[in-house]
C-alpha cells in the first residue's frame, strides 16, 4: 500500500516537473515584453532595463529556470512580477476561495446527483424526466445567462446573498456560505446533469445483476439491496466521474468567480496568463497539476476500499 | 451459416448483414424519436445557415455604423438589430456559426482520429504498447484546462483554430478508451480468431470486423466532442482569448454581458444559438445512442423495484378445491411479456405441477422452454414488466395468490428459497461472504447465533475452513466453493421448498457430483421439497423423485422418474431420453452473461 | 504618464474602453467594519503592483496616495497646496525649487519626517521604476537645514511641481525605503495605514484612518475599503445590491438603473484623451506621414461630434487637442481648426502628391474595437485603407516600440496639469521615435521657464497647427453614487479619497 502511494506520488512529481518546465519554456520562448506592461506606455529603455534586472527577467533563461526550481524547494514559490506578492502567499489567500466553491458545488452535485440517479433508477417515470430535464437545462441555458439570472434575483432583488465578493469563513460562517452559495449552484448544475445520469445508469446495470436476485430470494429489503448492495457496487465508476467532475470544476470555476467578482484561483491564473506573469503561471501549474495527482490517488484509493477486487494488499 | 469459404471469412458474411440492417435500421429508428428528430433537423438548420453565410449575410461582420449602436431587432437592413459598436449582430451570427462549425470539426476531427488511431492499435495489439498508450490518454484526461490555456496562450495566441487543434489532443483519451475496450473485446471474440487462422491479415481484420462494432459508439461521441470543442471556444472567447477580429458566440455573449441590464435582449441570440448547438448536438448524441442500445431501454420508463406478483386467473380453468394438496400447487401458470412490437409474448402457458413435501421434482427442458421462468414465477423474482395469472399457486397451504410483494418477501428465505446457476455472478463481490449470508438472518437471532450458525453450515456444504471462507470475498473463493456457500445461505433458515436452477451447470464436472450429493443429503436432512430446474437428464436420474417435461411454454408430460424414462407418452420425451447419450452432456445452451439472464424471453 | 501604466490588465479586464477612468467603487459592508456610514466602499479594477516609493504603476493612485503622504497636495478643484512641503518656490534661473517642510510629522513607525529623510526619498524616485523618467530633469538634491529640501534641475521643467503632488512625489519612512516589506506594507505618513490583517492582498485593501495626520478633517471617514473587481458588470452588481458607495458607469443607458432615490449620477471631469496617435512623423514606415499635409487631411476626416454622440453620448467628447479642457494651455477656438471637411481632405491629400490615398495597418487592441469601424470609415472616406490588426495587449508596447506601426489609437489619461500631459504626449509609446522639430524644442523650453497658467498654450497651438496628432475626443466619465456619501468629481481623478465624504 504505501510503495503504492510512494509510486503514484513519484509519478506525480515527475508530472508536475514536466508541466512546469513546458509552461516556463514555452512562456519563455513567447517573449512577452513583462517590464515593458508593468512600466506602461510612457517608459524609457533605461526604466525597463532597470526593472528586468529588479525582476530578475534579464538572467539567461536556464538559470531562471534552475533558480525558480531550487526555490520551491525551500518553499519559494517566487514573487509576482506584476503585484510583488510572493506567489506562494497570493496561492494561499485565492485557494480557500476556489476550493470553497469547488468543494460546496461538489457536496451539492454529489448530494443530488446520488439522490436523484438512485430514485429515478430505482422508479423511473417522473424521475427520469425530471432527470432528463436538469440535463437539457444544463446543455441549452449557457452559465452566464443563468448565473446573471440568479445574481439579478438573489442578491439585487432579494438581497438574500452579496453580488460580489467572498467572505472568508473564519470571518463568519453565514457570511462565507452566502457569498459562494452562488455560484456554487451554478456550477453544480453541469455536474449534476452527468453524474445523475451517470449513477442512474450504473445502478440500473446493478440492479439487473444476478446477486440482487439471489440476496431478494433471501428476503433482504429492497431498502438494503438499493442502498447497501447496488449502490456500493454502482459507487466505483461514479467516483471516477466525480473526480473527473471536480477537477473540471477547478477550471470552471474561473468563470463563475468572473461574475461574482470572487478572488480566486482560477482568475489569478488566467491574469497571469495574459500577462505573462510567469511566477504566478508557474505557481498555479504546480498547484493544479499536484491537485490532479492527489485527487486521482484519492480516487484509486477510494475505489480499493469499494472494491476489494482492486485492493492493493 | 454460410459455407466455408476459405477466401472469405465465414464470419464477414454474418457479420455484413448485421452491422449493415443495424445501421439503416437505426438511422431510420433515430428519424422517428422525437428528440433525435428535432435535434437533426435543429442541427442541420443551423448548419445550413452558416454554409449559406454568403448569401444570407446582410453586412460584414466587423462594419460598424453609428447610427446603428443598439439598434433594435427588425430595423431595415439589420435584421436582429445592432450591438453596442453597431455591428450588425445577424451577420455576426453567421459568421460565428461558421466559427463554431470550424471549432467543431477541427476540435472533434482531432479528438476522434488521435483517440480512433491510437484506441485500434492498443486494443489491438495489446500489452506493452497498450499499458503506455493507456498511461498517456490518462493523463491527458486529468490535465487541468486551465494550465493547459497557460501553456498554449503564449504559443497560439489569438487564433481560435490553433487553439482548437491542440484541445482537439486532450479531448481524445474518452474515444481512446472507447475504441480500445471495444477492440479488446473483440479481439477476444472467436470469429476474429478464426479470421485470423483462415490467413486474413491483421488490418484486414480490424478494419472489417473491428470497425463495424467501434462504428456507432464512436458516432455518438463525435456528437458530443463536437459539443465540447464548440463550448470550449465560446469559454475562451468570452473570457476574452480570442482574436478581436475574430466574431464568435463567446465574444458576442461576453459583449452583451456588458450591456445586459440596457439591452437584455442582446444575450438571446448568442445564447439562442449557442443552446442548439449544444443542446442539439448532445441530445442527438443521447438519442442515438438510446436508438443502438436496443427498444428495451427506451421501453421500459417506468421501473419498479418490486417484482411482479401473481394474480388469479381471469377464467380458470381449474376449480380453486382441486389442488393436489402439497407442498406446492400450481394450476395454469401463465407468464406474458409485453412484446417490443408491441401485443404479448408467452412465455409459460397453461402450466400446472405439484411437489409433495420432501419431494424432489425435476423440471425438464431445453432453452427456452420456460422452466426458469416457472420457478422465478413461484419465487416471485420476475421484474415488474411479467404478466403472471395462474388458477392456483399454494405455497404450504398458503395462496400466493395476489399476494403484496412485502407478503412474498417475508415466505423468502424463511419458506421459500433459491439455488441458482451461476455461483460466482450471485455473490455481492463488494461484501464479504459472511456479511452477505448474515443479513437474510440477523432479524430472527442475535448476531452471534446467526454468525455460528452460519460457521455450522459452512462446515456442512463441506467448505474446509468456514472461519476464513467466512471473511473471505467472493473472488477469493473457487466456483465450486462459491455454490456450497450459496447453497448454505438457502438452506441455513430451515426452508420448507428449495427451488434450485440449474445448480451445477456451471461448474466443473469433478464438482458437480459433490455438489448434487450435498444437495441430496441436505434435503433428505431437512426434509425440503425441491424444485430442480434442469437441462440435464443425467440429473434428473440421480436425484428426482418426479418429473415434468416443458416445451416452448407448455407441459409436455409429468410423472414418475421411472415412468418417464422407461415409458415415455410423449415424442418430445421421447426424444429427449433418447438424446442422453453418455455422461458427457455437451452445454447447448449460451454461458450465462448477466444482460441475457434477464431478458430472457425465451 | 505615470499613469497610463494599467493599462495592460485594466484593458483587458474588458471595461468598457470609454470609461476606463472609472471611478472607484466598493467593498463589502457586511463584514462589519465599525460605523457603516463612517466607512468608504469603492472598487478598482486590478491590482496594484508595488508600494515601495518609486515603483507605483498602476492607474488608479488613491492606495498609495491614502498611505503615504505627498510634498504638494492636489485639491479635488485642481489646485495645489501644501503638503509635506507647506510652501516652495524657484529661483530666476528656474532650476533651483526650495521646499519648506511642515514641521512635526512622522511615519506610522515613529521615525521623523525630516530634510534628510525626503532627500532620501528623491534620490529614490531619481532611479525608481515608475517615476525616473519623469523626474529625469532632477539633477541634484539636498537639505540645507531639517526642514528645507531645494531640488536642483538641469533645465527649466514646469512639470516637476505637478508631479510632486502624485506618486512622483510620495515620501516613505527612510528606514525601509529600498527593503522588500514594504512593496507590499508601506510605511508611510499619510492620511489612512494598511490594515494589514484584513487586506488580502490583490483582492481587497483595507485603510485605516490615521488620527494624527495635519489634515485630517479632510478625510471624514474612518475606513476606506477597496475591492479588486475585474468585470464592469460586477461593479453594478455590487453597487445596486448595495457593496459600493461609488462606481464609474460605461455608458448613459445605465442611469436608469440606479433609481435617484438611492442613487446620484453625473458626469466627471474630464480624465482621458482619446487619439489617434500619427507617431511615425519621420516617414519611416508610413512615408505619408512625414508631410503635415497628410497629418491635416487625416484630422479633417472625423466628424468628432458625431462619433462622440453616436459612441459615447454623455461621455465622449469632441477635441482637437491633447491638452485638458481644465487647463489653461486649452483653446474653445481650436476644436475648430480642423472641422469635419472629406473634400479639403481628399484636397490636402493630393497636394501631398497621395491622391490615391495609401495603405496603413493599425493595431486592434481591446482599447480601440469599439471606435475601430468608425476610425476605418472616416479615413477610408478620404483615401486612407486601414487594415487592422489584432494584437493581444500584452504586445502593444513591444510592437509599437519595434516599429510595427505608424500611427495607432490609444488613450491617454490627463494628468491635471499641461505641463504633464504635453510631457506624455511627447514620450513613451506616444512618441517612440523621439520626432522633435527646433521650432518645437524652443516653444517647450520657453514654457517649462515661464509660471503662467497659459505657459503652454503656444506648445498646444503648435501641436495642434501642425497636426502632430489627431485627437478625437476628451472623456468625462459617468459615475453613480449612492445617497449615503456626497461626491465632488475632482479636476485630477483617482488620486485621494478625498472627493467623498459622509452625507449626514
Amino acid at each position: 500500500m504505501t510503495s503504492f502511494i510512494l509510486r503514484r506520488l513519484g509519478s506525480g512529481l515527475v508530472l508536475i516537473v514536466l508541466v512546469t518546465a513546458i509552461t516556463f519554456f514555452l512562456t519563455f520562448g513567447a517573449g512577452i515584453p513583462v517590464a515593458q506592461n508593468i512600466l506602461g506606455p510612457t517608459a524609457s529603455a533605461d526604466q525597463i532595463a532597470t526593472l528586468n534586472a529588479q525582476l530578475g527577467i534579464d538572467r539567461p533563461i536556464l538559470e531562471q529556470y534552475a533558480s525558480w526550481v531550487l526555490g520551491v524547494f525551500r518553499g519559494d514559490l517566487g514573487t509576482s512580477y506584476f503585484t510583488s506578492e510572493p506567489v506562494a502567499q497570493a496561492l494561499a489567500s485565492r485557494l480557500p476561495v476556489t476550493l470553497s466553491i469547488v468543494l460546496v458545488a461538489c457536496v451539492i452535485t454529489l448530494a443530488v446527483s446520488v439522490l436523484l440517479g438512485v430514485a429515478s433508477a430505482a422508479r423511473g417515470g417522473w424521475l427520469d424526466s425530471l432527470l432528463q430535464g436538469i440535463a437539457t437545462i444544463s446543455y441549452v441555458f449557457p452559465a452566464i445567462v443563468l448565473g446573471i439570472v440568479m445574481v439579478y434575483v438573489f442578491a439585487i432583488v432579494l438581497e438574500w446573498v452579496p453580488a460580489i465578493g467572498f467572505v472568508p469563513l473564519q470571518e463568519s460562517f453565514g457570511g462565507w456560505f452566502a457569498s459562494i452559495v452562488l455560484p456554487a449552484v451554478l456550477l453544480s448544475i453541469g455536474g449534476v446533469a452527468s453524474l445523475a445520469a451517470q449513477i442512474r445508469g450504473s445502478m440500473i446495470d446493478e440492479l439487473n445483476r444476478d446477486y440482487v436476485r439471489s440476496l431478494r430470494s433471501r428476503g433482504l429489503s429492497e431498502r438494503s439491496i438499493l442502498l447497501k448492495h447496488a449502490l456500493r457496487n454502482a459507487a466505483s465508476p461514479g467516483l471516477t466521474t466525480f473526480s473527473l467532475l471536480f477537477i473540471t470544476m477547478f477550471g470552471a470555476s474561473l468563470f463563475v468567480e468572473k461574475i461574482f467578482a470572487l478572488p480566486g484561483f482560477g482568475t489569478y491564473g488566467f491574469t497571469s496568463t495574459i500577462q505573462g506573469d510567469l511566477p504566478a503561471m508557474l505557481g498555479v501549474s504546480l498547484f493544479s497539476v499536484a491537485m490532479v495527482v492527489v485527487v486521482n490517488l484519492a480516487v484509486d484509493l477510494a475505489n480499493g476500499w469499494l472494491n476489494p477486487k482492486v485492493r492493493v494488499s | 451459416m454460410t459455407v466455408y469459404d476459405p477466401s472469405d471469412s465465414v464470419v464477414t458474411a454474418t457479420l455484413d448483414e448485421q452491422p449493415a440492417t443495424r445501421r439503416a435500421g437505426a438511422f431510420r429508428r433515430l428519424l422517428r424519436t422525437p428528440l433525435g428528430l428535432a435535434s437533426l433537423v435543429a442541427l442541420a438548420v443551423v448548419v445550413l445557415l452558416g454554409l449559406l453565410e454568403p448569401i444570407l449575410s446582410t453586412h460584414d461582420p466587423l462594419f460598424a455604423s453609428l447610427e446603428h449602436i443598439n439598434a433594435p431587432v427588425g430595423t431595415p437592413g439589420w435584421p436582429l438589430g445592432g450591438d453596442q459598436y453597431g455591428r450588425d449582430i445577424w451577420a455576426r451570427v453567421l459568421t460565428s456559426i461558421n466559427v463554431s462549425l470550424v471549432s467543431a470539426l477541427i476540435g472533434a476531427g482531432v479528438g476522434i482520429s488521435v483517440g480512433t488511431v491510437f484506441g485500434l492499435i492498443a486494443g489491438y495489439v495489446g500489452k506493452r504498447t497498450d499499458a503506455v498508450a493507456s498511461w498517456v490518454f490518462n493523463l491527458l484526461m486529468t490535465f487541468p484546462a486551465l494550465v493547459l490555456v497557460m501553456v498554449l496562450y503564449p504559443v497560439v495566441g489569438s487564433a481560435y483554430q490553433g487553439m482548437m487543434l491542440i484541445f482537439g489532443v486532450f479531448l481524445a483519451p474518452g474515444i481512446f478508451r472507447l475504441v480500445r475496450n471495444l477492440v479488446e473485446g473483440v479481439r477476444n471474440e472467436l470469429y476474429v480468431d478464426a479470421a485470423k487462422v483462415s490467413g486474413l491479415s491483421n488490418l484486414r481484420i480490424l478494419s472489417r470486423h473491428v470497425f463495424y462494432v467501434v462504428r456507432g459508439p464512436v458516432i455518438i461521441s463525435a456528437a458530443f466532442l463536437s459539443s465540447a470543442a464548440i463550448g470550449v471556444q465560446a469559454g475562451l472567447a468570452f473570457l476574452g482569448f480570442g482574436s478581436t477580429q475574430t466574431p464568435s458566440f463567446g465574444s458576442m455573449t461576453s459583449d452583451a454581458f456588458q450591456s445586459i441590464y440596457t439591452q437584455p435582449v442582446q444575450l438571446v441570440w448568442p445564447a439562442l444559438f449557442l443552446a442548439v448547438l449544444n443542446g442539439g448536438l448532445i441530445l442527438l448524441g443521447n438519442a442515438y445512442r438510446d436508438v443502438l442500445a436496443g427498444p428495451q431501454s427506451t421501453r421500459t420508463k417506468k421501473r419498479s423495484l418490486h417484482e411482479a406478483t401473481v394474480v388469479g386467473s381471469a377464467t380458470p380453468r381449474t376449480a380453486p378445491s382441486r389442488s393436489a394438496g402439497g407442498l406446492l400447487s400450481v394450476r395454469n401458470l401463465r407468464v406474458q411479456y409485453p412484446a417490443p412490437e408491441g401485443g404479448m409474448k408467452t412465455v409459460v402457458d397453461g402450466l400446472s405441477l405439484d411437489v409433495q413435501p420432501g419431494e424432489i421434482v425435476g423440471l425438464v427442458g431445453e432453452s427456452g422452454s420456460g422452466k426458469t421462468q416457472t420457478a422465478f414465477s413461484v419465487l416471485g423474482l420476475l421484474p415488474k414488466e411479467a404478466h403472471i395469472t395462474a388458477d392456483v399457486m399454494t405455497l404450504a397451504g398458503d395462496s400466493l395468490l395476489g399476494k403484496k410483494p412485502a407478503a412474498l418477501r417475508a415466505l423468502r428465505g424463511g419458506t421459500i428459497s433459491y439455488v441458482p446457476q451461476e455461483p460466482m455472478a450471485n455473490l455481492d463481490p463488494s461484501f464479504t461472504i459472511g456479511s452477505q449470508l448474515m443479513e437474510g438472518l440477523v432479524k430472527g437471532m442475535s448476531r452471534k447465533e446467526a454468525k455460528e450458525a452460519i460457521l455450522a453450515l459452512l462446515d456442512r456444504v463441506g467448505i474446509p475452513d468456514p472461519e476464513r471462507t467466512f471473511r473471505s470475498y467472493p473472488h477469493q473463493i473457487s466456483g465450486g466453493m462459491a455454490q456450497r456457500v450459496l447453497i448454505a445461505g438457502a438452506v441455513v433458515s430451515r426452508p420448507k421448498l428449495l427451488i434450485a436452477d440449474e445448480p451445477t451447470t456451471a461448474l466443473d464436472v469433478t464438482v458437480q457430483a459433490e455438489i448434487l450429493d450435498l444437495l441430496r443429503e441436505l434435503q433428505r436432512e431437512l426434509g425440503m421439497g425441491v424444485l430442480l430446474v434442469t437441462h440435464n437428464f443425467g440429473v434428473v436420474a440421480d436425484l428426482c423423485d418426479r418429473v415434468v417435461v416443458m416445451k416452448q411454454g407448455e407441459l409436455v408430460e409429468e410423472g414418475s422418474v421411472r415412468d418417464i424414462f422407461h415409458r415415455p407418452s410423449r415424442p418430445y420425451t421421447r426424444e429427449l431420453v433418447g438424446a442422453i447419450l453418455d455422461e458427457q452432456t455437451v452445454r447447448s445452451d449460451r454461458p450465462a452473461d448477466n444482460a441475457s439472464r434477464k431478458d430472457d424471453l425465451r | 504618464m505615470v499613469r497610463m501604466t494599467r493599462w495592460v490588465t485594466a484593458a483587458v479586464a474588458m471595461a468598457a474602453a470609454a470609461s476606463l477612468a472609472a471611478c472607484a467603487g466598493g467593498g463589502s459592508a457586511s463584514t462589519g467594519t465599525g460605523d457603516a456610514s463612517s466607512t468608504l466602499r469603492l472598487s478598482i479594477a486590478a491590482p496594484p503592483s508595488n508600494f515601495s516609493i518609486g515603483n507605483w504603476s498602476g492607474g488608479d493612485s488613491t492606495l498609495a496616495m491614502s498611505v503615504y503622504d505627498s510634498l504638494i497636495h492636489r485639491e479635488v478643484d485642481g489646485s495645489l497646496n501644501g503638503g509635506l512641503a507647506e510652501s516652495w518656490e524657484y529661483d530666476e534661473s528656474a532650476t533651483n525649487l526650495t521646499l519648506h517642510l511642515r514641521e512635526g510629522v512622522s511615519f506610522s513607525n515613529g521615525e521623523p519626517l525630516d530634510a534628510a529623510a525626503v532627500v532620501a526619498n528623491v534620490e529614490v524616485l531619481r532611479a525608481g521604476s515608475s517615476t525616473a523618467q519623469n523626474l529625469a530633469s532632477v539633477s541634484s538634491v539636498a537639505a540645507p537645514d531639517d526642514s528645507t529640501v531645494v531640488i536642483g534641475l538641469s533645465e527649466p521643467d514646469a512639470a516637476i511641481v505637478p508631479l510632486l503632488s502624485n506618486t512622483n512625489g510620495l515620501i516613505g519612512a527612510p528606514s525601509v525605503l529600498t527593503a522588500e516589506s514594504s512593496q507590499l506594507a508601506p510605511v508611510g505618513s499619510g492620511p489612512y495605514t494598511l490594515n494589514e490583517q484584513k487586506t488580502v492582498a490583490g483582492a481587497k485593501y483595507v485603510l485605516d484612518k490615521n488620527a494624527d495626520f495635519y489634515d485630517a478633517a479632510d478625510y471624514p471617514f474612518e475606513t476606506v475599503e477597496i475591492q479588486v473587481i475585474q468585470d464592469p458588470t460586477a461593479v453594478q452588481n455590487a453597487m445596486k445590491a448595495g457593496q459600493l458607495d461609488s462606481a464609474g458607469l460605461s455608458s448613459e443607458d445605465l442611469i436608469a438603473q440606479f433609481p435617484e432615490s438611492e442613487f446620484t449620477t453625473g458626469q466627471n471631469k474630464p480624465s482621458t484623451v482619446g487619439a489617434l496617435w500619427l507617431v511615425d512623423r519621420e516617414g519611416t514606415i508610413v512615408p505619408a506621414l512625414k508631410d503635415e499635409r497628410v497629418r491635416r487631411a487625416i484630422n479633417l476626416a472625423f466628424d468628432r461630434t458625431a462619433i462622440a454622440e453616436g459612441l459615447g453620448s454623455g461621455y465622449l467628447n469632441a477635441s482637437e487637442q491633447i491638452v485638458s479642457p481644465t487647463g489653461g494651455a486649452w483653446d474653445d477656438e481650436l476644436n475648430g481648426a480642423y472641422d469635419y471637411d472629406v473634400d479639403q481632405a481628399k484636397q490636402l491629400l493630393a497636394e501631398a502628391g497621395y491622391a490615391d490615398g495609401f495603405d496603413v495597418t493599425m493595431p486592434s487592441t481591446v482599447v480601440s474595437t469599439k471606435f475601430e469601424s468608425a476610425i476605418g470609415q472616416a479615413l477610408a472616406d478620404i483615401g486612407v485603407t486601414v487594415t487592422w490588426e489584432s494584437v493581444p495587449f500584452q504586445d502593444f508596447y513591444s510592437k509599437v516600440f519595434g516599429g510595427s506601426y505608424g500611427m495607432f489609437f490609444m488613450m491617454n489619461g490627463l494628468g491635471g496639469s499641461d505641463a504633464l500631459d504635453v510631457n506624455a504626449s511627447l514620450s513613451g509609446v506616444f512618441n517612440p521615435y523621439l520626432s522633435t522639430t527646433p521650432e518645437l524644442e524652443s516653444l517647450l523650453a520657453a514654457a517649462n521657464l515661464s509660471q503662467d497658467e497659459e505657459a503652454f498654450a503656444p506648445v498646444n497651438e503648435y501641436l495642434v497647427d501642425q497636426a502632430w496628432f489627431a485627437p478625437l475626443f476628451y472623456i468625462t466619465s459617468l459615475y453613480v453614487v449612492s445617497n449615503d456619501v456626497e461626491y465632488t468629481s475632482p479636476v485630477v481623478g483617482n488620486l485621494t479619497v478625498q472627493p467623498w465624504s459622509p452625507n449626514n
